[in-house]
């Protein structure tokens, strides 16, 4: 049984789990603005006059909903709540409690952890948390969309998916997980939608599953040393070893003082650039397939010796993504630690999606 | 899965929808997808235009449908069934057909599930139809020649031929040389008009706004410098004639008001469209012309007020700000929907807009959408006159509000496509 409480704010409707704020006044919490969890372990579907989301974490088989277009949401919000809850949601309740299960609820919710594995997945050496295969992802994602595409905000949400799925992925997947179910599925959405199936070279994979080399090499007239966690909101997924954080070392050299940084490879990383910035100082990073990480140096000068240990955080980014924002501190993202835990939970787990169990 | 229902009560139209549907059982699985529920577009293109008709019929329009209208509402379904079920033994023969055709083009649910209903009606079930087959294949053949390169074919020979080009010319030189000066009005009801669109849609309203040629009057301004290239309608200081044109590609079209004749109506030809309701191609190239040199350069008062009201709706839109002080319900809406999508982008962890790897053009369509969005809005309303299909009040939100999804879905595609060039694992 799910329990939600229902209120309206600002011309929305929301249906929400948790009850915002507990100290505040009640017709004070009743006017705040949606309560939406963290995007990092958000689980989204954009439907047809409502956001649905499910926090990963809550493990609920109900989601949480933004509701800004009652007329359009009636149309399917009973086939995500169950049709007495979405009645009482429709007509004013200010909870309701739900049983509901169906195939578009599930498949509902499997489309937005798709997404969500794409975007936040926590892929690392130091944790043992395999990468995932995107191009089979986006092809589960294609087959998932095709069951909900009735109540989606996107009048050609099946060809996109279609689209950006990959066929070569669903092909090599392991038969015993169902390669030929989804293999058919995608070959009659595909001609059903008159969307060509991108096929792209198999990838290998190289991974041996050692963890990361590097990490605390002596370094002779190390000066000082810090380290700090990589906000995830600053790379793109399946970067920089979501478990791992990354480490600054300043050394005394003949020319003068050098900072070097090392932040360490996600499981298959990409080659794309990373910037860090430390105390006034920014330097490039560049992945290094032999270490496995991203590492990079530069003159410092003599001034960052003396900053006080609060002013000397190390801070890194992809400038090809983020213009490094220091907003968030993902020293205080303790959920970061549960997502990696889940994930580990997930690839054993018999319900997770293919990529997940294949990996 | 039928349900039962308390006297009084409103019953969601999906839900009886769903429900009706089901009773009709495999026979029409071509037309509905893996969860059994009919398709977006057997909804869109067969259930609503076809069966239900909620134009006609508004007890069957809304999410929610009176109680008094349930039972009429599924028998409405049921007694279409065995149309539907001949529609979907045809989609299946068609899809046949196209495969052995070795058509890839399209959506075959966009081109061919009007014509199967029409079939289903003509013909009945194709199953022991001698020539069920063949009136496939010749119906698949039907479609391609309509669309795509026959038909670009015959639009590029027949603007390209020297005698035409000289008659053309002129008309196209006189055309622009005969526009009126449209006068602007004080007082004109679009904000009036935006405020209910989205919920009460007024008809009355609506049609006053075109009779008092409130579409027009807001043309005015778009002579005036920068006006038109402020709205993304134009690269130039102001609107210039358009040339004949005697190529067009998909790709990299101009704004609207800088494409060429033949490109205005390639776009229109390339796009899902329906040619059977369409002019013969003389026709249609004079109609452009003419349409180039009006308000808007749109030919229909509707499509013109439509575009007044885009514009209003779409101003002051901002990426990072959250919804403030908005000029009209449309406006408001349109603002809540960009905010969502800063927290979609969020979730789903697209590139920031302004990170270093987003191009120029994408940074600026994202921070001043009213240019994408004015200039989708306009090549949408261009084909619907090319089409003629009228505009109704109660279908002018659907398309503001659908108009900035499509705008703001393809931003999207293009943001997260930026990492992927660069050897990405997908």
């Amino acid at each position: 049984m799910t329990a939600f409480q229902v209120r309206r704010v600002r011309g929305m409707t929301l249906v929400e789990s948790r009850r915002p704020r507990p100290h505040l006044a009640p017709e004070v919490a009743q006017q705040l603005p949606p309560h939406r969890p963290h995007p990092e372990c958000t689980a989204l579907t954009e439907a047809r006059g409502a956001l649905l989301y499910w926090d990963v974490l809550d493990r609920s088989p109900h989601p949480d909903a933004e509701i800004h277009d009652e007329a359009l949401a009636a149309d399917w919000l009973w086939e995500i709540y169950g049709p007495d809850a979405a009645d009482a949601i429709l007509h004013a309740s200010d909870s309701i409690a739900t049983e509901w299960e169906s195939p578009v609820l599930d498949a509902a919710r499997r489309l937005a952890h798709l997404r969500w594995a794409e975007a936040w997945w926590p892929s690392s050496h130091a944790a043992a948390i395999p990468a995932l295969d995107t191009g089979l992802l986006r092809a589960e994602a294609a087959w998932r969309t095709a069951a909900v595409e009735h109540l989606l905000d996107d009048e050609e949400a099946v060809e996109r998916a279609l689209a950006e799925a990959d066929a070569t992925a669903a092909e090599a997947l392991d038969p015993a997980l169902g390669a030929s179910e989804l293999t058919a599925a995608l070959e009659d959405l595909a001609e059903d939608y008159g969307v060509a199936l991108r096929r792209e070279p198999v990838h290998l994979r190289q991974e041996d599953w050692a963890l990361a080399a590097g990490g605390d090499r002596a370094v002779d007239f190390a000066l000082a040393s810090g380290g700090a966690p990589v906000d995830w909101t600053q790379v793109p997924q399946g970067l920089v070893d979501a478990a791992a954080g990354a480490a600054w070392t300043l050394t005394q050299r003949e020319g003068g003082l050098t900072i070097t940084v090392t932040v360490p490879a996600a499981p298959e990383a990409r080659d794309l650039h990373l910037t860090a910035r430390i105390g006034g100082v920014e330097l490039p990073l560049i992945l290094d397939p032999e270490t496995r990480s991203y590492s990079g140096e530069t003159e410092a000068p003599q001034a960052l010796l003396l900053l006080p240990a609060d002013r000397r955080v190390l801070h890194v980014f992809a400038p090809d993504f983020s213009v490094g924002d220091e907003r968030n501190d993902p020293r205080r993202s303790p959920h970061r630690a549960e997502i990696i835990e889940f994930a580990r939970e997930r690839l054993t787990d018999p319900a997770a999606s293919l990529a997940e169990r294949a990996a | 899965m039928a349900q039962t229902i308390a006297a009084g009560a409103a019953v969601p139209r999906g839900m009886l929808i769903a429900d009706a549907w089901a009773q009709l059982g495999d026979a029409v699985a071509p037309l509905s997808n893996a969860s059994g529920r009919p398709l977006a577009r057997t909804v869109k293109l067969l259930l609503d235009p076809l069966v239900l008709r909620p134009n006609l019929n508004p007890r069957f329009a809304g999410g929610l449908i009176g109680v008094e209208h349930v039972d009429e509402l599924r028998r409405a379904v049921s007694d279409a069934g065995p149309a539907l079920a001949a529609t979907a033994a045809w989609f299946r023969l068609l899809k046949q057909a196209r495969r052995r055709a070795g058509v890839t083009e399209g959506n075959p649910q966009d081109l061919y599930f009007q014509r199967c209903f029409e079939l289903a009606h003509e013909h009945g079930d194709p199953h022991g139809l001698p020539d069920a087959e063949s009136i496939a294949a010749e119906t698949v053949a039907d479609v391609r020649a309509e669309r795509g390169e026959v038909t670009v074919d015959r639009l590029r020979r027949f603007m390209t031929d020297p005698d035409q080009v000289v008659r053309l010319a002129g008309l196209l030189q006189n055309a622009w040389e005969d526009r009126a000066a449209p006068q602007p009005v004080p007082q004109d009801g679009l904000a009036a008009f935006l405020d209910v669109c989205a919920t009460r849609p007024d008809e009355r309203l609506w049609k006053a706004l075109a009779a008092n040629g409130i579409g027009t009057a807001e043309a005015a301004e778009l002579d005036k410098p920068r006006v038109a290239l402020d709205y993304g309608l134009t690269a130039e200081e102001r609107p210039i004639p358009p040339v004949l044109g005697d190529r067009a590609s998909k790709r990299q079209l101009p704004p609207p008001f800088d494409r060429s004749i033949m490109e205005r109506l390639f776009a229109a030809f390339t796009a899902a469209f329906h040619r059977e309701s369409m002019a013969d191609i003389p026709s249609m190239v004079v109609g452009e012309i003419h349409r180039s040199a009006a308000a808007w350069q749109l030919s229909e008062e509707p499509s013109r007020v439509a575009m007044a009201l885009g514009r209003d709706a779409s101003s002051g839109i901002d990426y990072w700000t959250g919804p403030g002080r908005t000029r009209s319900d449309a406006n408001g809406r349109l603002q809540a929907r960009y905010s969502r999508e800063a927290y979609v982008h969020a979730v789903l962890r697209q590139p920031d807009p302004e990170s270093a790897k987003v191009p120029e053009d994408l940074k600026w369509e994202i921070m001043n959408v009213q240019e994408p969005y004015l200039r989708r809005l306009w090549a949408r309303l261009h084909g619907r006159e090319l089409r003629g299909e009228p505009t109704a009040a109660d279908q002018v939100w659907d398309l503001l509000d659908g108009v900035f999804r499509s705008v703001l879905l393809d931003q999207r595609d293009r943001l997260r496509r930026l990492l992927e060039r660069d050897g990405g694992r997908a």
